[in-house]
């Protein structure tokens, strides 16, 4: 018999496309967001309220997956970005494959932001780096505060946690300081912003989340291509 | 479900791997999951048994190394015996899951675990 030590990583096919969409998404200084949740969480509720909201000139666009169907691209489609969904046939998450298949030319257009709405699933999606700036984890009211404890892989890779539908709460046994110390257990870094579609509690401090990280990339994209420049001169 | 396209891409890696090692045939396979990786073990090793009588290595083990507050998700080793047979030829079939990490041979695996997942 014998043993032949391996050391390679499960997913590492994904990884590297992930890497070259990271490279490719950091060239055009796009902010990338792979959004998170269970169905019924309220991620295309909340793309929605937020492309309600982006000013008309921004450069934004979104992908967004699903097993079956295209409604969730007609919904986000009405409000002026460009959309496209991902069918996923059955697939239970999106690979990085998929989203390089599907926004290599707004890159080459030059999109400031990539909104990904995962398939709805707190479980697989987990494990499958997009070539995203951030993971955000949408949670909403009308599930359990012990989420974060029962899928405490996906609120630990999460930068930021929406915890959505608050307009739900004086109707629902959800006990919110419980959800948001659940989380944190796991997570002690995560973001929390509290939002609701239905009235649009939250979404101010979303929104200049959403600035801040924009502006973080865009700064990044400035310096990585500033360094190359140097590099190119130093040859 | 991504547990069969997880499936997949450990039997791609071990028949990739066995194929270095003419002779031999892999026999048991090692795979540390985290915590934090996503991965359901029961439903892993139950796509793992399906996928393997499938490519005929129905007697490949697998070993997992169950890893609290990780998120590793790793092949760490494949054992493998010496075999008086001549080596099989080599067997397309480990892509087309679309949670498959394979690269982009055929088709009769591929069908079968799009009818596993549905």
């Amino acid at each position: 018999m014998n043993r032949v030590t391996i050391e390679k990583k499960v997913l590492s096919e994904n990884d590297r496309i992930a890497e070259r969409l990271r490279d490719a998404l950091t060239g055009t200084g796009t902010l990338a967001l792979n959004f998170i949740g269970s169905p019924g969480a309220g991620k295309t509720a909340f793309l929605e309220k937020t492309l309600e909201r982006l000013p008309v000139h921004t450069r934004a666009a979104v992908v967004t997956g699903d097993l079956q169907t295209e409604n969730d691209a007609v919904r986000l489609k009405r409000y002026g970005f460009p959309v496209r969904q991902i069918t996923t046939v059955g697939a239970c998450h999106l690979d990085a494959r998929m989203v390089e298949n599907h926004v290599a030319d707004w890159l080459e257009e030059g999109i400031e932001i990539l909104f990904i709405e995962n398939v709805g699933n707190l479980v697989c999606p987990t494990s499958y780096d997009l070539g995203e700036d951030a993971k955000i984890v949408v949670l909403s009211c009308a599930e359990g505060e012990d989420k974060p404890l029962k899928y405490p892989g996906i609120f630990r890779k999460s930068e930021l946690m929406i915890l959505n539908k608050i307009d739900l709460l004086p109707h629902v046994p959800f006990q919110l300081e419980l959800a948001l110390e659940n989380a944190r257990s796991i997570n002690p870094d995560i973001e929390i912003i509290q939002t609701s579609c239905i009235t649009g509690a939250g979404f101010d401090p979303w929104m200049k989340w959403l600035d801040r990280r924009r502006a973080q990339k865009k700064a990044s994209a400035t310096l990585a291509g500033s360094t190359s420049t140097l590099a190119g001169a130093n040859k | 479900m991504h547990e069969m396209g997880i499936a997949s891409s450990v039997l791609e890696a071990v028949h990739r791997e066995s194929h270095r090692y003419p002779g031999q045939r892999a026999t048991k396979v090692g795979l540390r999951i985290g915590e934090y990786a996503g991965v359901d073990q029961e439903s892993l090793r139950f796509c793992f048994e399906v996928l393997a009588k499938e490519l005929n290595q129905g007697t490949l083990e697998l070993e997992i190394d169950y890893r609290p507050a990780s998120d590793d998700l790793a092949i760490s080793f494949i054992e493998l015996e010496d075999t008086e047979e001549e080596p099989p030829p080599s067997r397309a079939g480990f892509t087309a899951n679309p949670g498959s990490e394979a690269g982009g041979e055929s088709s009769e695996t591929a069908s079968s675990v799009r009818k596993a997942k549905v």
